[in-house]
């Protein structure tokens, strides 16, 4: 291979598109982390460590940002604390990506927003996540005659069968009958400078003035949520691995390791989300059973 | 060395019943430790041609023992497991598919503790110009294509992994028997005659599984390593139309590597034979929905960097 | 993720002695001695840890000097980037503090 000619303008170009790509939060550099960094033979006992102030941020559209430089106080959400979580997040997911079930619920009522602030538990219904045509990787290939017997998990893994689409589990989309504000923020105040520098590309700078009624210049946000984790939290993902196999997942926890899986699914291993390592080798330890 | 098949039956049966049963394959020595009549049956079949000792002392790599997951299941409703000495959460399988459980046991015990190559999940064929890996997901054909490669003037070097040496990129041969799934059991048997078959295992979760044996010269010559020419990522499905599609090297590599259970243990060392190995190879993902199509492919890429 | 405390008068620079590039592409695969972990960079990070190997910068420093290193006006590398491009070196340990304030 040939070191790239640094003055060449295709170079040069695609420099630039990475650099954007950059400004959004698409990590530039991708760590490969091999199997043996994380021994199979512990796939299904390994643990998350859940950075401290750690915050996702999840759209009714089922996207999601997460950040642990944003310091949520758990007050009421809105479009201007939307734009600015939107900005400090380092990682981000596209519609589709969450549950239902973790979504906003789509109604605004005349009281403020709900946001979780971090100990929603809002999930006890044990969502067995369905089937998925999910490839299985290289590595979980290898142990192809580990098959026999639990024959679900050959199929029943972690990303549910409406991972990457907006059907599904539900629509939580506005109706158009709640009066919240379907999107956009109003706000173009509450950028401090380490926000809108440092992260760029947020996608709703709208900059309207006139939207809502409330006189004030930053309203209520009724399409996001925020979960957060307070302090440096701990789990095993495999605890949450039923004996059939199926995943019953719940929580702040369930959420996590919902994301956690969705990013690995994205950017395989080779990314510095924390956890992704742990939740692939859970992932293809159940691909092979 | 004699080859197992020069052994009596009742002699290999004693040796692998007192764990003292040696296969000499390729780079690696597995001692085998097992009590069932169709682990016997199947390794004399398929390992018949291989290289073996059977008495007490012999150095091995490997070892393996294939027993019941507990006492209990020793007898009722009899069950079998592998234990290739390390802990390792296990499906116990119903005894009748010890071979099965041989297998897996063979894989994970090279998978998993093998420190003088670095193993990537691969098939493996050569011939005299260079050798071809073959990368793929479970069910993208991996080993339809390799059996079926064997049938093209190509030897197996293996269907499970490609063993790459440290600091150099050659691959190693370690031509086990092919495992084939389903559909893949009734077409290799067909392009490559029943007896080269084993029996087929039936009724297990993924369907029916069954095993081509290594020949005779792909054995004899199990101590030569093939340069690298070509790697291939297949993905069958079914009526697809044939197309092959260059893969940039950074990519094949982070694919490649994804299959290594022990790249990352290995340091340096592997990495200078991996990024060697990029270099040396041209990558194609292989899209195609019949054996014949990805065979024709396959020849069209050798014809132009099998050189 | 922010990989620690970091002080704007600290300076950072990479040590070409503690890892090995190959370039396959458009990409570096780059083994980092002291951690034993392979990385893959694409020509935005390389170009930093490149621009890192050839001296001490402090963050402010590098976030002025790396525009005019990729060619790229200030607007297009803003310095919110840079600092997450350093972050992201720093968190694998490709980069270090060199000496004092």
């Amino acid at each position: 291979m040939n070191e790239p000619n640094e003055k060449d303008s295709v170079f040069l170009e695609k420099r630039r598109q990475l650099l954007k790509l950059g400004a959004a939060g698409v990590p530039m550099l991708l760590t490969m982390k091999a199997s043996a960094a994380q021994p199979l033979h512990s796939a299904l006992d390994c643990a998350i460590t859940i950075p401290s102030g750690m915050c996702i941020m999840v759209g009714s559209d089922g996207a999601a940002w997460i950040s642990t430089r944003y310091n949520y106080d758990g007050s009421k959400l809105t479009n201007g604390k939307v734009k600015q979580f939107k900005s400090a997040s380092e990682y981000v997911l596209p519609a589709g990506s969450v549950p239902a079930r973790y979504r906003p619920d789509g109604n605004c009522p005349t009281d403020p927003c709900s946001s979780s602030g971090g100990s929603s538990g809002d999930d006890d219904e044990g969502g067995h996540w369905g089937h998925h045509s999910q490839q299985e990787s290289g590595f979980a290939a290898l142990f192809d005659r580990l098959t026999l017997t639990r024959t679900a998990q050959a199929d029943d893994t972690l990303y549910a069968s409406d991972w990457g689409h907006s059907g599904g589990e539900g629509d939580d989309s506005d109706d158009g009958s709640s009066g919240c504000p379907t999107s956009g923020g109003d706000d173009d105040d509450n950028h401090d400078s380490y926000s809108s520098n440092h992260w760029g590309s947020s996608d709703d700078n709208h900059d309207d003035d006139e939207g809502g009624s409330s006189g004030s210049n930053d309203t209520s946000s009724c399409d996001y949520k925020i979960y957060c984790f307070d302090s440096s939290t701990q789990f095993q993902p495999g605890t949450f691995i039923d004996a059939n196999g199926n995943w019953n997942l719940s929580g702040d926890l369930g959420l996590y390791t919902i994301v956690a899986a969705k990013y690995g699914e994205y950017y395989g291993t080779y990314n510095n989300f924390p956890g992704v390592s742990c939740m692939l080798s859970i992932m293809t330890y159940l691909n092979n059973q | 060395m004699r080859r197992l098949e020069d052994y009596g039956r009742r002699a290999v049966r004693q040796a692998l019943r007192r764990g003292t049963l040696v296969l000499h394959l390729g780079p690696f020595a597995m001692q085998l430790k097992a009590d069932s009549r169709a682990l016997l049956a199947f390794l004399l079949s398929m390992y018949g041609a291989c290289h073996a000792t059977l008495e007490a002392g012999v150095l091995a790599d490997f070892s393996l023992h294939v027993r019941a997951p507990n006492m209990i299941r020793r007898f009722v409703r009899r069950q079998i497991t592998p234990d290739p000495g390390f802990y390792f959460p296990t499906v116990p399988l119903p005894r009748p598919m010890a071979p099965l459980a041989l297998e897996m046991g063979m894989n994970l015990a090279v998978a998993l503790q093998c420190f003088r190559f670095a193993i990537y999940h691969a098939g493996v064929v050569a011939d005299e110009r260079g050798a071809i890996a073959i990368s793929a997901f479970s069910g993208g054909g991996k080993s339809t294509l390799t059996a079926a490669l064997m049938e093209e003037g190509f030897r197996l070097l293996s269907d499970e992994f490609a063993i790459m040496g440290l600091d150099e990129p050659g691959l190693y041969p370690y031509p086990r028997p092919v495992s084939l799934k389903n559909a893949s059991v009734e077409i290799v048997r067909a392009f490559a005659g029943a007896e080269e078959m084993s029996t087929t295992l039936t009724g297990t979760p993924k369907g029916d599984i069954g095993y081509r044996r290594a020949r005779p010269h792909e054995l004899e010559m199990m101590h030569e390593p093939a340069m690298p020419k070509l790697l291939l990522f297949p993905q069958f499905s079914l009526d697809a139309e044939p197309r092959a599609e260059k893969v940039e090297p950074g990519d094949a590599v982070m694919r490649f590597i994804a299959g290594s259970p022990n790249y990352h243990a290995l340091g340096e060392a592997a990495f200078g034979s991996l990024m060697a190995f990029a270099d040396s190879v041209a990558a194609y993902d292989l899209h195609y929905g019949n054996t014949a199509d990805s065979i024709a492919l396959v020849k069209d890429l050798w014809r132009e960097h099998g050189s | 993720m922010a990989a620690g405390p970091n002080r704007k008068t600290w300076r950072w620079r990479a040590n070409p002695r503690h890892y090995r590039c190959h370039v396959l592409g458009d990409v570096t695969f780059v083994y980092n001695h002291l951690s034993g972990d392979t990385h893959m960079l694409n020509l935005v990070s390389i170009a930093l840890l490149n621009l890192m190997a050839e001296r001490t910068f402090t963050l402010d420093e590098l976030a002025a000097a790396f525009p005019a290193h990729m060619d790229v006006s200030a607007d297009e590398c803003p310095p919110g980037v840079v600092w997450r491009l350093f972050d992201e070196l720093d968190e694998v340990g490709l980069v270090e503090r060199s000496g004092g304030a």
